[in-house]
């Protein structure tokens, strides 16, 4: 899939033929009596406001502060997960992977772009095209190179590609000097990235105050 | 299907770009695109891996010159004229020239809480 160039296009007119087409399409479908505009407006308000990585992140908080809370990811994610309020479309069935030293976990959908929803929110624009989708699986060192990161020759890689069924939840590693931390401040540290695996939990010095 | 949408393993793609948490969406017809393909299934006509499908079998060169949401658009565009919600003309023109037919259900803002959490 080409990158996302619709934004460029759109720069210099009022409205780009994409944006009359889908604007023409709205009310068509309004006029016709298949779409109530509130319920889009609410739809788009969940996705833009209300469900993003700042779900995934709170889970990650509470595996690393509670033990037996990340036990219970490891035995049924989709419960745990559930039992803080996350739960949804396209979060159905979660399967949590978690990172040690030895083992560095990835999460692709080479077909489309399954995505744990309920917990990360819609997925970015590079996890969704050609470049990720197609390199993750034959090059993650490589991709993770793209995203900054190096790790350990010892340590593995290991990419899963998402189903339509199933969706996956990476769990960082926890970073140094976070003993005792609260689980508020341990979220802060962990990026939309470190939850699909193409990046690392943030390190305290690396948070603004 | 083995079309343009399996992805894996090619090669020539070049380097991944990454990008920031926010902004979710890119222009403001994303969101629509996202919001009116999530309130047409409520009409029944489809099921999710009907509408994947309609996606994957867009000829490839057109699925792999397509934005993400572009992709959704003419996923949806496909679906409904297939079903007989609206014409073909009727997308181009913007205006209904041919009665609704009966749908399962329409999607209320109300019920947009409820039906997301299952």
């Amino acid at each position: 899939m080409g990158s996302d160039h619709s934004h460029d296009h759109e720069e210099g007119s009022a409205l780009s033929d994409t944006a009359l087409r889908v604007k023409a399409l709205e009310s068509l479908l309004v006029e016709k009596g298949y779409v109530d505009p509130a319920a889009l407006d609410v739809i788009i308000d969940t996705y833009e406001t209300k469900v993003g990585p700042r779900n995934g992140a709170q889970v990650v908080a509470k595996a690393w502060a509670e033990a037996d809370f990340l036990d219970w990811l490891k035995r049924d994610a989709t419960g745990a997960i559930a039992s803080l309020g996350f739960e949804g479309r396209q979060g159905e069935h979660m399967i949590v992977l978690e990172n040690t030293p030895d083992l560095h976990n990835m999460v692709v959908c080479t077909l489309c772009s399954c995505y744990p929803w309920s917990v990360l929110g819609l997925p970015p624009v590079w996890y969704k095209s050609a470049p990720y989708r197609s390199r993750s699986v034959i090059d993650p060192r490589g991709v993770l190179s793209d995203f900054g990161v190096t790790l350990s020759e010892e340590t593995e890689v290991r990419v899963w590609d998402s189903t339509a069924e199933l969706r996956y939840l990476v769990i960082p590693m926890r970073p140094d000097g976070t003993e005792g931390w609260s689980e508020d401040d341990l979220a802060t540290l962990v990026t939309r990235d470190s939850m699909i695996g193409t990046g690392l939990a943030l390190a305290p010095s690396e948070v603004r105050a | 299907m083995n079309s343009g949408h399996d992805l894996g393993g090619m090669q020539g793609f070049g380097p991944v770009t990454s990008e920031p948490e926010k902004p979710v969406f890119h222009a403001d017809w994303e969101k629509k695109a996202l919001a009116l393909t999530l309130a047409m299934a409520a009409s029944g006509k489809w099921n999710l891996d009907k509408s994947r499908h309609a996606r994957e079998s867009l000829p490839p060169p057109q699925y792999l010159s397509s934005s993400y949401y572009q992709i959704w658009l003419a996923a949806l565009e496909k679906l409904m004229v297939q079903e007989g919600l609206v014409t073909r003309e009727e997308i181009e023109t913007g205006t209904m020239t041919t009665p609704p037919i009966a749908v399962k259900g329409v999607l209320r803002a109300e019920m947009v809480e409820t039906v997301l959490r299952n």
